[in-house]
């Protein structure tokens, strides 16, 4: 018996899957596993590769920053021993030892009573440091010595040649900056009391700027 | 159901095949950023690595540094007391001005703040601690208050005072002044760094050269004294001298005077005291090896020694009453034996100076020598001998060094000695044939030819601008009109 199909060719029942439909299949085949092979390497070869070495060297960082660490502290240590010492330089480097200042200033007006050149009694005295110079930048003076008294005479020469005998002991004046002009006045009291009349008189003092040259000078120790 | 033309069949293949092959894509793009991420991590961690490695290469370098900051710090720190310390900075004032025969009429903060920061605004290790006080005493006794306060073992910096004379005598007879002082002390914290690293091998490495180094640079600061000189008879400036004319004036010419004795053993005393504080940190300066202060401390204690043998001597005639002359014999004679008994017993102990230790004198003079200190080099090499036993107590390796410290000490004397005769060169005829002439303080001379009658100074070599003179066998250059320099 002979079956004859009747319908139309594309109703009809395929013998084989149409070729274009086949190639579609096998390139999108290909295309996906290549895809997945491509995925496969870069997710499980590269990006692990490229994981593990940052993890390497995260662990590589971790072990070399405990040691830097400890290499720092020793400088933060080292950096706190030099503020330290300057601080002390600071302290004991710039301070005027006022008892040898006094001694040498006592000696000064006493003059070993020798009345020919000066002879004279103090009623004040002074010695201040130096104010917010330092906000102003370098230090001008270390302060001020000021004292005021009373010359034997009325003779306003007396009175400068203390000023000069201040200027000329070297190892009091080393440390100041200057000394100021007399002030002068003439006094005279009714009191019963001799001497009856003298020069009222008053010295400011300039001590140098506290540094260097005064803590050379710290060295020598002593008189 | 409807079943799918094959275009849709197409079609659709074709679309999944997209979509799958997509988001495999998308995929592989988010893996390729996340590994450019990580490279970018690892890059940075690179460069964090190196710096790491560049503050561990430091680390040796910055141990031995530690080490030899830490060594020395002590030393340091000894002149400044500890935060807990301070409650005895009044106790020592007090003690102070008993000895000193001030009156304390008040203690009171200064108006200036306890600081504990440093001009940049940090936490300091260091503090001051300022205070006023308010005092009556003599000015010989406040001097010899401050004079205690500053050359106490802590350091106590007098930073302002005023003096006021008192108008008349107390009940004692003596005249006492209203005194105003602000003193100032400074405490410290003996940690010195939040973190204080544990060095291995501490021990072992404390040896290492590096530290020895460093140690050598380390200036340590001194903290700078005065030993008062006896003042016995130096008036006191704020008494009036004004007195009525029929008021005796003073003392009966010969009579002895009670206070004038008293205090002349006061002040003997005191300068024992002092002198035997001297020895007892030269003692223990001795004991660390500490040669460069033991030098300072033993000259200072010399001249102390020196200055008390000639008081004593004055004051063992002077002291002429009875209970006064008791005194005398128990609190200046006795200890007085004993104090040349002990200096006696530390010149003996003296320990031999090895070559290192002499190499380092003669470093110091040499620098000295070079800067043209000639009275420096003097002092130092007089150090040198009191410390080696003139020369003797040395390792026998470093003799040799020890005869061109002498000869240094030798030639700085001549040159002095040279630079003070004010020898002046105003002109100079040169002949490089050697028929030169200079003209030397006024008077024309040739080579061979002698300054002086006694042929002190001879003029050996006349150059273009200079004259080369012998003197006790050492050459000297002098330029003209220019100091002068060893040839």
């Amino acid at each position: 018996m002979i079956a004859i199909n009747l319908l139309p060719s594309e109703y009809r029942k395929s013998e084989a899957t149409p070729i274009a439909r086949f190639l579609s299949i096998v390139i999108g085949a290909v295309v996906v596993t290549t895809s997945l092979v491509i995925y496969g390497y870069v997710h499980y070869s590269r990006l692990r590769e490229a994981v593990d070495l940052r993890e390497a060297t995260e662990q590589t960082f971790a072990n070399k920053k405990m040691e830097a660490d400890v290499s720092l502290s020793l400088q933060a240590e080292i950096n706190a021993y030099e503020a330290r010492r300057k601080a002390i330089t600071d302290v004991a480097g710039g301070r005027i030892l006022h008892s040898r200042k006094l001694d040498e200033f006592l000696s000064v007006i006493w003059n070993g009573d020798d009345r020919t050149a000066y002879y004279i009694w103090l009623n004040s005295m002074a010695v201040k440091p130096a104010r917010d110079s330092r906000a102003k930048g370098a230090a001008t003076s270390g302060g001020n010595l000021s004292f005021s008294g009373y010359s034997d005479t009325t003779n306003f020469s007396r009175v400068t040649n203390l000023r000069d005998a201040l200027k000329g002991k070297k190892a009091f004046y080393d440390d100041f900056k200057g000394i100021s002009r007399p002030v002068f006045r003439a006094q005279e009291w009714d009191d019963g009391l001799e001497p009856t009349s003298a020069g009222k008189f008053s010295f400011d003092l300039t001590f140098k700027p506290l540094g260097p040259a005064r803590e050379d000078k710290a060295v020598k120790k002593g008189k | 159901m409807t079943r799918l033309t094959e275009k849709q069949l197409l079609l659709l293949t074709i679309g999944i095949t997209v979509l799958i092959s997509g988001g495999l894509g998308l995929l592989i793009w988010s893996d390729f950023r996340t590994i450019d991420e990580e490279k970018g991590k690892k890059a940075d961690l690179d460069r964090q690595i190196e710096a790491a490695e560049r503050e561990i290469a430091l680390r040796p370098d910055r141990e031995y540094r530690v080490i030899a900051n830490r060594e020395i710090s002590d030393r340091e720190v000894a002149f400044l007391p500890e935060e807990e310390e301070i409650e005895t900075f009044w106790e020592v004032l007090e003690r102070f001005a008993q000895d000193s025969g001030v009156r304390i009429s008040e203690i009171a903060p200064s108006s200036i703040q306890r600081s504990g920061r440093d001009k940049k605004g940090a936490e300091s290790t260091i503090s001051t601690v300022p205070q006023v006080l308010s005092l009556r005493g003599t000015i010989d006794e406040f001097l010899r208050f401050i004079n205690m306060v500053e050359n106490y073992e802590r350091i106590i910096n007098v930073s302002e005072y005023s003096v006021s004379a008192g108008e008349a005598p107390d009940e004692d007879g003596k005249h006492r002044h209203g005194i105003r002082l602000a003193l100032t002390t400074f405490t410290y914290s003996r940690k010195i760094a939040s973190t204080i690293v544990s060095i291995p091998k501490y021990e072992e490495k404390k040896e290492h050269a590096e530290v020895k180094k460093w140690l050598s640079r380390i200036k340590v600061q001194e903290k700078e004294t005065y030993t008062l000189p006896l003042s016995i008879q130096r008036r006191d400036p704020f008494v009036s001298v004004r007195r009525r004319p029929d008021s005796p004036g003073g003392e009966v010419e010969g009579a002895p005077d009670p206070e004038y004795q008293g205090g002349l053993i006061d002040n003997i005393v005191e300068l024992v005291q002092t002198l035997q504080q001297g020895l007892t940190f030269e003692e223990e300066l001795q004991r660390r090896g500490d040669l460069w202060r033991l030098t300072a401390q033993r000259k200072e204690n010399r001249e102390t020694y020196a200055a008390l043998s000639e008081n004593i001597t004055t004051a063992n005639k002077e002291v002429t009453i009875p209970e006064l002359r008791e005194r005398f014999k128990r609190d200046v004679t006795v200890p007085w034996t004993a104090i040349q008994k002990r200096m006696e017993d530390m010149r003996n102990a003296n320990p031999r100076l090895g070559l290192s230790q002499v190499q380092e004198w003669r470093d110091r003079i040499s620098k000295l020598y070079d800067e043209r200190k000639w009275a420096d080099v003097e002092s130092e090499a007089r150090g040198f001998r009191d410390s080696s036993k003139n020369g003797q107590h040395v390792d026998d390796e470093a003799k040799d060094l020890v005869q061109i410290i002498f000869e240094m000490q030798r030639s700085a004397k001549v040159i002095d000695g040279f630079d003070k005769r004010k020898i002046e060169i105003t002109g100079i005829l040169y002949s490089p044939r050697g028929s030169s002439v200079a003209v030397v303080n006024a008077k024309q001379m040739t080579v061979g030819e002698a300054l002086d009658a006694d042929g002190t100074v001879v003029v050996v070599e006349i150059g273009e601008n200079y004259v080369i003179f012998e003197t006790e066998g050492v050459e000297i250059k002098k330029e003209q009109a220019t100091q002068a320099t060893k040839k």
